[in-house]
């Protein structure tokens, strides 16, 4: 018996036969449909009894449009609206799906961030996008959209109103006093262990949304004692484009150079995350050599992500050096991704069945040469970073964070492997040419903001020796395969380890030429959410590193 | 590597900027050295000059001293753009005019065109009078800086402690400029300056004392005079070789004074945005950036005659040549820290001052003591 | 306009009516009458060639602007370095979509720089919007809000575009063609 119907044996059991519709998609995924009063139930079931300890996304979904396709929840329990739960097990290497169906007059869901509590950000974002009340949430705000804003844009019967275009000088000043009035302080006393003082003398101060440490625009009101911080509250969207509802407006083709765009820094795994989700709808899978090359450009870009990090990181705590070095070796990356993809920042690589372009052999040869040059350049680094005890007293025991917390926050990528969690999705759930590849997982046990830089210097070897090997057995072949018109139905949902942990595109198709739902669910938005607990007790020098540490970027957490 | 054939040419690109380096260097220094020459010929005249009267003597030096450390000062912050544009693999300022020697002149030239700007919160009259009292001691601590034996622009049997002194009014200048923006950023830097300079003013002084005992005097000409000579012939006579862990205890110290990296947390711009300089713009803006050079000439001036011999040197090279290298010296080393190291958070800054420097200065100072009875009769 | 077609009220009618006096005077002005005026011009080179940038960042063409100011390009070369806070900044390089909630805040810092202040608008998005045109988020264009010098397009724009646009303001404010 497999995991897979072990699990769902196991959820029949505990909830009878007729309560739960279960379906065994492929590997690796479990749909399981439910009604709203035993969600909660479910949940707490999945999380304690079956070690479903990392809850990965929360969609929306208007499903009054859908017209056609293969869904699950037609089939039990159907309503216009359906909350999408994804929960993943670092232990069983699983995927769980649960779907429950909403009203759509007044809809609402049990709201479940006690058991998770990384649920609490993506309840307010579908509470933002899509106007789903969650009874029991803590702190039920808009997230993305200004508190202004009228409607809920995601639905699918929103129009489209342009907002306001201009601003008058009034409106400006009227939307800043709001803004200066409202800092919401979520002190939740559970997770403020850290604060020791009892009497306070508090000064808030906001940090954004425009601020040189903040690597973006989002804005961080702390609550100050002195220097340290008592409290924050972190307001984003200053970003927020809408790219889940303009997904709904192009057509599957035409959202591929869009999808680079969530993030920059990650252009090529947010595309290839796209491109995994549908070609799994379709069940295609890319030819050999074009794996190796997805491959070898997904490392590429971690190589220049983590080089970006590592810089901002050295302006961050003070070093201008730095910033420039990596900067250097930067440069290289983004010559070779540009040599083979053609842009420097938002490559377009992903095609469905493929990639854009081939290789020739003055790449393998640069890609070669410059990976030799960088591993001795990154003990440059190592010397510059880590040979300063200032760098030390300023990293260590600073946002630390435990496993445990880690895991309850949702936090993926080298914040989670810094906690000594083994869990990367390159190994946990293949794609691309990773299983064909030797590689390790780097972690760490103390969980602080140098456990992490740690974690991301490793991976920067280990990067670099996984282009060499892609590129000494990279398959001769074709790197596209024809598809014909592409018109997918069915749902699916990617994982893939992004520079900054996990991104999951949950895609529906309903045969039409476009996307029916496209839900992204990036690292950088969970990772952030545990900000707060990471830095209360801390000193505003410290919030800087630890920002430093989660390294933010804003494309992905706004998208 | 024929791949990375200009990579590898980035890293270096001929002798030239380093001589230029050398030379931008050259004209922030001689600048400074024309004004001592004219001061040595005031001063060669005899007492009973016109020109040796206190009163035109100081109206005199007050002005050209203005001039030239302000331009001095401007020009280090073209030293200090090259130097670390050296140290971080780039050119640096080169476009306007020869080797981009006049990178600054621009630089204040829009500066001064630029809008001076009071926020309607702010307190406008703390506001418009912050910089020029923080700005006028720093200038004020050239008075007692002896440039040669012969000049000094004011010579005063109690030089180091009129130095102190003046030090320690530059923290108030720098509170109103946090106080008066109404912003809580220069607020926030204001008073981690403040604090900064409370805890290093003490090690400090407490590590001048080491010279001054060895000199027993407060004079700074006496101080560098009690260096002259050499040991075994060869090594000079200079505190820094007896004295090793005072320098280093006022060598830090003075750094956490100007606060430049590793100590720069009262204008870190990734955490407080420039702290107390962060509303400021236009010439008060000018003023207080100028304050942080002109610190930083006289606290390395004051590192050179404390522990560096001064003004001596062997004797083809005039006393004001070797003054000046000695002070470059000091300032290339502050700048070459500044461009690798990184900032230190502010308890870590406040224990190494107040933990172990404090302390240290003490035990140095006891040290001194014991040593000197033992050797001076 | 709106989309109900409404005439909307445009803001920066101040800038439009200095940049009619500028290109007046331009018509006028021969190059011996602006050699009369060398304090003008000399004042002109240095605000050119002292072009600080507001260090900040929006979206994509931000991290192109961190790369011109790295090793590769360095932009210190031209004398443009990054100031933290708008007060102490010449340029702002508008690198990214603006969004509503963005667009009180870009409009503030833009109020906050001294004169002479200059805008760069740096891609797609800060030109009209870009590739999220029909988002209903997005500002479409930065002009929308703040008044333009340059515009550069590109998505991302390449570190030498911008060179390139920043070298044509320079050319345009040593002209004397920009009022502000």
């Amino acid at each position: 018996m497999s995991v897979n119907s072990e699990i769902i044996q196991a959820v029949k059991d505990e909830f009878g036969e007729g309560m739960v519709y279960a379906v065994d998609r492929k590997e690796r995924r479990i749909v399981l449909t439910v009604k709203r009063n035993i969600l909660k139930k479910l949940c707490k079931f999945l999380k304690e009894k079956l070690e479903f300890d990392h809850l990965t996304s929360i969609a929306a979904v208007d499903r009054s449009g859908l017209v056609n396709g293969m869904i699950e929840s037609r089939l039990l329990y159907y309503d216009d609206y359906e909350m999408v739960y994804h929960t993943w097990s670092h232990s069983k290497k699983t995927l769980v799906e649960i779907k429950v169906a909403v009203p759509k007059k007044n809809p609402s869901a049990p709201s479940i961030t006690d058991v998770w509590s990384t649920a609490n950000w993506q309840e307010r974002e579908a509470f933002d996008l899509m106007g789903v009340k969650f009874s029991g949430h803590p702190d039920l705000r808009r997230i993305l959209m200004p508190e202004w804003w009228k409607g809920h844009p995601l639905r699918k019967d929103y129009e489209m109103s342009p907002g306001k275009w201009f601003l008058s000088d009034e409106d400006e000043k009227e939307e800043y006093v709001l803004d200066n009035q409202k800092p919401v302080f979520p002190l939740d006393q559970k997770l403020a262990e850290n604060v020791k003082t009892e009497q306070i003398s508090e000064m808030i101060l906001r940090i954004g949304p425009v601020h040189p440490g903040n690597h973006g625009p989002w804005l961080i009101n702390l609550k100050l004692d002195g220097e340290v911080i008592v409290d924050l509250d972190t307001q984003i969207g200053y970003q927020h484009r809408g790219l889940e509802k303009i997904a709904e407006n192009r057509t599957w083709t035409q959202y591929l150079p869009l999808s680079d765009r969530y993030c920059w820094l990650t252009a090529l795994s947010n595309n290839l995350s796209y491109v995994l989700a549908v070609e799994d709808i379709l069940d295609v899978e890319a030819p050999a050599r074009a794996q190796y090359l997805r491959t070898i450009m997904l490392e590429l870009n971690r190589l220049a992500s983590h080089l970006l990090w590592l810089a901002a990181m050295g302006i961050d705590l003070g070093n201008l050096s730095g910033f420039f070095y990596t900067f250097r070796e930067r440069e290289w990356m983004l010559d070779l991704l540009e040599m083979a993809a053609g842009n420097r920042l938002n490559y377009n690589y992903g095609r469905f069945g493929g990639v854009t372009f081939d290789v020739d052999d003055k790449f393998v040869k640069k890609a070669k040469t410059t990976m030799k040059i960088f591993r001795a350049r990154l003990q440059e680094y190592i010397d510059l970073y880590d040979g300063s005890s200032i760098f030390h007293a300023r990293t260590k025991g600073v946002g630390t964070i435990t496993a445990k917390a880690a895991k309850d926050l949702g936090v993926t990528g080298p914040l989670l492997r810094c906690t000594g969690v083994k869990a990367d999705a390159r190994k946990d759930d293949p794609y691309a040419a990773y299983p064909e590849l030797d590689f390790k997982i780097p972690t760490r046990k103390n969980g602080d903001v140098y456990a992490s830089y740690e974690v991301r210097m490793d991976e920067m070897q280990i990067s670099s020796e996984i282009i060499d090997q892609a590129l000494d057995n990279l398959p001769k072949g074709p790197v596209q395969s024809n598809l014909g018109r592409i018109e997918p139905v069915g749902e699916a949902i990617s994982r893939i380890e992004e520079p900054r942990g996990e991104i999951a595109t949950y895609v529906i198709g309903d045969g039409n030429d476009k996307p029916y739902r496209v839900r992204v669910r990036c690292a950088e938005y969970i990772n952030v959410s545990a900000l707060g607990h990471m830095s209360r007790g801390y000193k505003i020098a410290d919030l800087i590193a630890i920002i430093g540490g989660i390294d933010p970027c804003l494309g992905g957490m706004d998208r | 590597m024929g791949l990375y054939a200009e990579d590898q040419e980035q890293l270096y690109h001929g002798p030239i900027p380093y001589i230029i380096l050398l030379a931008g260097a050259a004209v922030a220094v001689g600048a400074i050295a024309a004004v001592g020459i004219v001061f040595s010929y005031i001063g060669s005249l005899g007492p009973a000059s016109f020109w040796n009267n206190p009163w035109v003597r100081g109206i005199i030096g007050a002005a050209l001293w203005a001039a030239v450390v302000g331009a001095g000062g401007l020009y280090l912050t073209l030293l200090e753009r090259k130097f670390m544009a050296r140290v971080q693999v780039r050119y640096g300022p080169n476009r306007w005019g020869p080797y981009g020697l006049l990178q600054p002149v621009a630089d204040a030239l829009k500066l001064m065109r630029k809008e001076d700007i009071i926020p309607d919160a702010a307190d406008s009259l703390v506001m418009r009078l912050a910089p020029i009292v923080a700005f006028a001691p720093s200038f004020m601590l050239f008075a007692a800086v002896p440039w040669t034996a012969t000049y000094v622009a004011s010579e005063m049997d109690i030089g180091v402690l009129y130095i102190v002194a003046v030090t320690s009014l530059t923290p108030i200048g720098v509170l109103m400029a946090g106080w008066g923006p109404n912003n809580k950023y220069n607020l926030l830097g204001a008073m981690r300056f403040a604090a900064q300079e409370l805890a290093y003013e003490v090690p400090l002084i407490l590590a001048m004392i080491g010279p001054i005992a060895v000199a027993q005097s407060l004079n700074g000409v006496a101080i560098v005079e009690a260096q002259a000579g050499y040991w075994f012939g060869f090594i000079p006579k200079w505190n820094i070789f007896p004295q090793f862990f005072g320098a280093i205890i006022f060598f830090v110290a003075f750094m956490a004074e100007t606060g430049r990296i590793p100590f720069d947390i009262p204008d870190a711009e990734s955490e407080v945005v420039h702290g107390f300089t962060a509303e400021y713009s236009g010439m008060k803006f000018v003023m207080l950036l100028l304050l942080e050079y002109v610190h930083l000439i006289a606290g390395a001036a004051l590192f050179v005659v404390l522990y560096m011999g001064g003004y001596l040197g062997p004797s083809p090279i005039n006393q004001f040549a070797w003054f000046t290298l000695k002070l470059l010296f000091v300032i290339l080393l502050m700048m070459l820290i500044r461009a690798v190291w990184f900032r230190v958070r502010i308890d870590q800054i406040m224990n190494l001052g107040w933990k172990i420097l404090l302390p240290a200065a003490l035990i140095n100072v006891g040290f001194i003591g014991v040593f000197l009875a033992l050797t001076v009769q | 306009m709106s989309a109900d077609g409404s005439q909307t009220h445009v803001i920066f009618t101040k800038k439009d009516e200095l940049l009619e006096v500028a290109q007046d005077e331009k018509k006028r002005k021969s190059f011996l009458a602006k050699v009369k005026r060398p304090a003008e011009y000399l004042i002109n080179w240095g605000v050119k060639s002292s072009l600080w940038m507001y260090a900040w960042g929006l979206a994509c063409c931000a991290i192109e602007m961190m790369a011109f100011g790295a090793a590769r390009w360095d932009s210190d070369r031209y004398g443009i370095i990054a100031r933290g806070t708008p007060r102490q900044a010449d340029l702002m390089i508008v690198n990214g979509p603006i969004t509503y909630m963005m667009a009180p805040r870009v409009k503030r810092l833009f109020n906050q720089m001294p004169q002479p202040r200059y805008v760069i608008a740096m891609g797609e998005c800060a030109i009209n919007g870009g590739p999220f045109w029909d988002s209903y988020s997005i500002v479409k264009g930065a002009d929308k809000i703040i008044p333009v010098d340059v515009y550069i397009p590109g998505c991302p724009v390449n570190p030498e575009a911008l060179l390139d646009g920043i070298i044509k303001l320079q050319d345009k404010i040593l002209k004397g063609e920009l009022a502000s």
